[in-house]
């Protein structure tokens, strides 16, 4: 088959060419906000930060609505204009070549788009130094954000094979992009949704289950945006690609066939027909109606819905047909929403009406610990480690987990519909405080877990698991070698390294370092994994990585290991030589003392500072022995921690209780103020 | 050669061309007219496969024209509302047809260019109309397309340019076997240039004839006899139409000229004048003769 039939490079040439100016402003628009947002948002004074793919997409998920939907006018839009349409078809180039061309081209401009942005975010980690962007998280975003551009852009490729006018493309667009997937979430959680009972025994408990149903990407950030959820999804989903793709080459052919076929006639006016544009104002706002049914986002949020619901209704007229019979428009809207609501309260007076499906205990194959929700101090902490074990089948261990959320009575009281909750399967630690309850005060920790059904179907919940349980759970656990073996290998040694914010470009120290993290990690317990601690008292280290198109990162004090702590104060050390050799006054940076064997105790110095610099400077060239008792010295600069190790216990502590009186001398020198006062 | 067959086509309600049928010579213009939404521009688009037929064939060289891209760089269509890229020059326009026609001629293009003045890089934006078509008709000539179609051709041109531009196109066709099909609602627009003329009337062609055997064919005759005569006495001519004021009678009679006179010179004339006929004439003639009233039909 002769290629230049299917794709005529000279036409795309041209066609670019006569838009020159739009076209560029396309390509840059995404890579030059994100740029921005990346040097001034993701960089402004956090210290050392890994930006997540949701923070670095922001732009482009703006983009994904707008830039595909311009991209498509400026390729086909000449099928809007009578005289264009004489022109371009008159032109020796049938409609399929056209249609492909554009097609292809199209989706190459949105890779340029992508391209473009991604390299522009790998620079911006080179340079700037707080900030670690992983190259493979950018070719993960570049992926998913080329193929989300493309399949919005195939989709308005079809609203324009049908649309005689740029709005009504838009309309339509809207209608394929969120109506279509709409219809099917609500039609799957409307069958499979919330009436789920989970039957132990003689026990039940009503189950709000949450079946991974990702649609698409331009409709799962829809629908995250406008439902204000703050679940997590993985952006870079296998599931939600393959549908884009099977559902964006189904777009394609019909966009293909219907452009092939379209009556070029038909341009410069919308829907002949006043019964389509009814139905089309009713299909567009029928998202919006049903998510104001079921959400419970209060009154006040109702009446602003209801107020942009009549807004779009005359702007569409406007836009759309290009005259409002103000009258006419008020009857019909008010018919619309008659009729629509009548059908939500139909469909949720059904589905209250629907058989409770019963979800036995002892269907459940297994189960997948994603996360443990306790207090860390690092919300980079690898928290979510039991998740690298993968799935559990052992029934003990099921069991304990689904028993002990039933034993939570205090919560299940609480909460008005079912004692577990919605949730997404996530390896992202989210910082959640653990429940003391007022019936029990043993300590309670959420349980984000998969459960994997006999029939093959994963279910994601909330169990709230009671913390002696739950040590049950993890002891039966840390002896399962297999299991273990499992979350040592996902912790990889390859990654960026930090210590206190610093990262290390040095290829050797972080060459010594990640291996004995990784061998710090393999002889620890499972328990120990998941208390490492990350002690105020020492500096610590975090060994960022990109592994299964997440981001993860652990943390662990630098004296976990004598090694890590040999490197960590030489260089610490140096560090702080370097720092004070800067012009900075005494007052701008704060001392405190790690109080030796004492831990997470510390004296801040506020009277001997000037002697404390000159303890440092004498002692710059002592070596520091790690096996011998020492001392950390913190300062302080601008949120940045920096420890200066010693030997010199002797000589510290002199320094130390001349501080320690110095503050209480003031302390009763204020006493004694107040007394007289 | 065009051969059209059966062609409908239909604009919601309304029929715009119903069952019509054409045949069109290879290497000769053929003018079609029409009153304005007889259907003209539509069948040109539909040709230029721009629109979809409801139903019907047509075939270029044999070859049916629907999604053919090969066939379509033999066609260059100029269409009566005229289109080109916003900010362009002639000569970007020039470069836009070199990239999709093969037998693009730029020095061809450049050359007529500067016969009709126009500036190859200023923006065609900033042209006058008539401009603007000249514009559009050199870069259809310099396809070296085989089958140009123009639609309203000559609109906006003055005398000048319109007689050069006939010229070009006479010329064009000397170069290379060229079928042209021009269409107007103006006869006299056609009348010096075209071999043929077809009338579209009510999605249909009502009458078409080539010019030279209309003009040789038919003609006026005016006779005076000596007493009373009325048209039974011409009853061995083809009498189109007759009329009588007062002693003098004025024949349309169609037929050879030669053998009229014969006929017209027994009956001993008092006065016997062959005078020309006008296209608008002959056309209102045969119109007559067919039972239309030519001012109802363009």
């Amino acid at each position: 088959m002769n290629l230049t039939k299917l794709f005529n490079f000279k036409y795309f040439k041209q066609n670019l060419k006569k838009s020159k100016g739009i076209v560029a402003l396309l390509l840059i628009v995404v890579p030059i906000f994100t740029t921005l947002l990346t040097v001034l948002v993701l960089n402004s004074g956090r210290g050392i930060h890994t930006p997540s793919k949701e923070e670095l997409i922001i732009v482009n998920v703006m983009g994904m609505y707008i830039i595909p939907v311009l991209m498509s006018l400026v390729l086909f839009g000449y099928v809007y204009k009578k005289k264009s349409v004489d022109f371009i078809n008159s032109q020796p180039i049938n409609r399929k070549t056209i249609f492909i061309t554009n097609t292809i081209g199209g989706i190459l401009l949105m890779g340029i788009i992508q391209a473009v942005t991604a390299v522009s975010v790998l620079i911006c980690g080179a340079i700037l130094p707080e900030l670690i962007i992983f190259p493979q998280m950018v070719l993960d975003i570049f992926i998913m954000m080329w193929i989300s551009y493309s399949f919005t852009f195939v989709a308005t490729n079809v609203a324009m094979s049908v649309s005689g006018t740029f709005s009504t493309q838009i309309v339509i667009t809207m209608l394929i992009l969120f109506l279509i997937p709409f219809c099917i979430d609500s039609y799957y959680d409307f069958s499979n949704g919330e009436n789920y009972q989970l039957i132990n025994g003689e026990k039940s408990n009503n189950v709000y289950m949450h079946t991974d149903s990702y649609y698409t990407m331009p409709y799962e950030m829809f629908h995250m945006i406008f439902s204000g959820t703050t679940e997590e999804f993985n952006l870079f989903s296998g599931k939600i690609i393959s549908r884009m793709i099977v559902i964006g080459l189904v777009y394609y052919f019909i966009g293909l066939h219907l452009f092939k076929n379209r009556k070029m006639e038909n341009n410069e006016e919308s829907f002949s027909n006043e019964k389509i544009h009814i139905i089309v104002k009713a299909l567009t706002i029928l998202p919006m109606i049903i998510l104001l049914n079921i959400s419970d986002l209060g009154k006040e949020f109702n009446i602003i819905a209801l107020a942009i619901i009549i807004t779009y209704y005359f702007v569409y007229d406007f836009c759309v047909k290009r005259k409002i019979k103000l009258k006419v428009s008020l009857i019909y809207l008010v018919l619309t929403l008659v009729v629509l609501q009548g059908i939500c309260s139909s469909a949720e007076k059904l589905k209250e009406a629907m058989p409770m499906r019963n979800f036995n205990i002892d269907n459940i194959a297994s189960i997948k610990i994603s996360s443990i929700n306790e207090e860390k101090g690092n919300m980079h902490y690898v928290g979510a480690v039991t998740s690298m074990g993968g799935f559990i089948e052992n029934e003990e261990i099921i069991k304990s987990l689904i028993e002990s959320n039933y034993n939570d009575n205090n919560y299940q009281s609480t909460t008005e519909n079912s004692g577990i909750i919605i949730a997404q399967d996530s390896l992202v630690d989210v910082e959640y405080k653990p429940v003391v309850t007022e019936k029990n005060t043993d300590k309670v920790s959420y349980c984000n877990v998969s459960i994997k059904t006999k029939d093959g179907k994963i279910y994601c919940a909330y169990l709230h698991v009671f913390q002696k349980d739950l040590d049950k759970v993890l002891e039966i656990l840390s002896k399962d070698e297999k299991y273990l073996s499992k979350i040592r290998n996902g912790i990889t040694k390859e990654g960026i390294l930090s210590i206190n914010n610093y990262k290390i470009v040095d290829n050797d120290k972080k060459e010594i370092i990640q291996s004995e993290i990784q061998n710090s990690i393999n002889s620890m317990s499972l328990q120990d994994i998941r208390n490492l601690e990350i002690s105020e008292k020492e500096a610590y280290v975090v060994s960022y990585y990109y592994k299964n198109h997440k981001l993860n990162g652990i943390s662990i004090s630098a004296s976990v290991n004598q090694k890590i702590l040999e490197i960590v104060s030489s260089y610490m050390n140096k560090e702080v030589i370097a720092k004070l050799k800067e012009d900075i006054k005494p007052y701008q940076l704060s001392y405190k003392v790690w109080l030796k064997n004492i831990q997470n105790d510390f004296i801040y110095f506020s009277y001997l500072q000037n002697d404390i610099i000159k303890f440092i400077k004498e002692n710059e060239n002592e070596s520091f022995d790690v096996s011998k008792p020492y001392y950390a010295i913190e300062i302080s600069f601008r949120g940045n921690r920096l420890n200066f190790y010693t030997n010199k216990v002797e000589e510290l502590e002199t320094l130390i209780n001349k501080e320690i009186e110095f503050q209480q001398s003031d302390l009763t020198e204020d006493i004694k103020y107040e007394v007289t006062q | 050669m065009i051969r059209i067959s059966n062609l409908n086509k239909t604009f919601g309600k309304n029929k715009v061309l119903d069952n019509l049928n054409c045949n069109i010579q290879t290497n000769s213009i053929y003018g079609l007219i029409g009153a304005n939404g007889a259907g003209k521009s539509t069948l040109l688009r539909i040709i230029m496969d721009i629109y979809k037929r409801d139903s019907g064939t047509i075939e270029i060289d044999g070859k049916e024209i629907e999604d053919n891209q090969e066939l379509k760089q033999k066609l260059v269509f100029v269409p009566d509302d005229l289109y080109f890229f916003p900010n362009y020059s002639l000569l970007d326009m020039a470069k836009f047809y070199e990239s999709m026609y093969k037998k693009f001629d730029m020095e061809y293009l450049k050359e007529l260019a500067e016969m009709l003045k126009l500036d190859l890089n200023e923006k065609i934006q900033n042209f006058s109309k008539g401009m603007k078509r000249q514009c559009a008709l050199i870069c259809a000539i310099s396809t070296n397309a085989n089958y140009m179609f123009f639609d309203e051709t000559f609109d906006g041109l003055d005398p000048v340019i319109r007689n050069l531009l006939k010229k070009v196109i006479i010329k064009q066709m000397e170069k290379q076997e060229t079928t042209i099909i021009m269409t107007s609602h103006n006869l006299r627009e056609l009348e010096d240039i075209c071999d043929n003329l077809g009338l579209l009337y009510k999605g249909g062609i009502l009458f078409e004839s080539d010019i030279d055997s209309l003009k040789t064919n038919m003609f006026k005759i005016q006779i005076s006899l000596k007493g009373e005569f009325g048209k039974e006495d011409f009853s061995g001519l083809d009498i189109m139409s007759y009329k009588k004021i007062g002693s003098i009678a004025t024949l349309i009679v169609k037929g050879d000229k030669e053998k009229a006179k014969e006929v017209l010179q027994k009956l001993e004339p008092v006065i016997l004048d062959f005078l020309p006929l006008t296209l608008e004439e002959m056309f209102i003639y045969e119109m007559e003769v067919l039972g239309y009233e030519f001012n109802q039909v363009i």
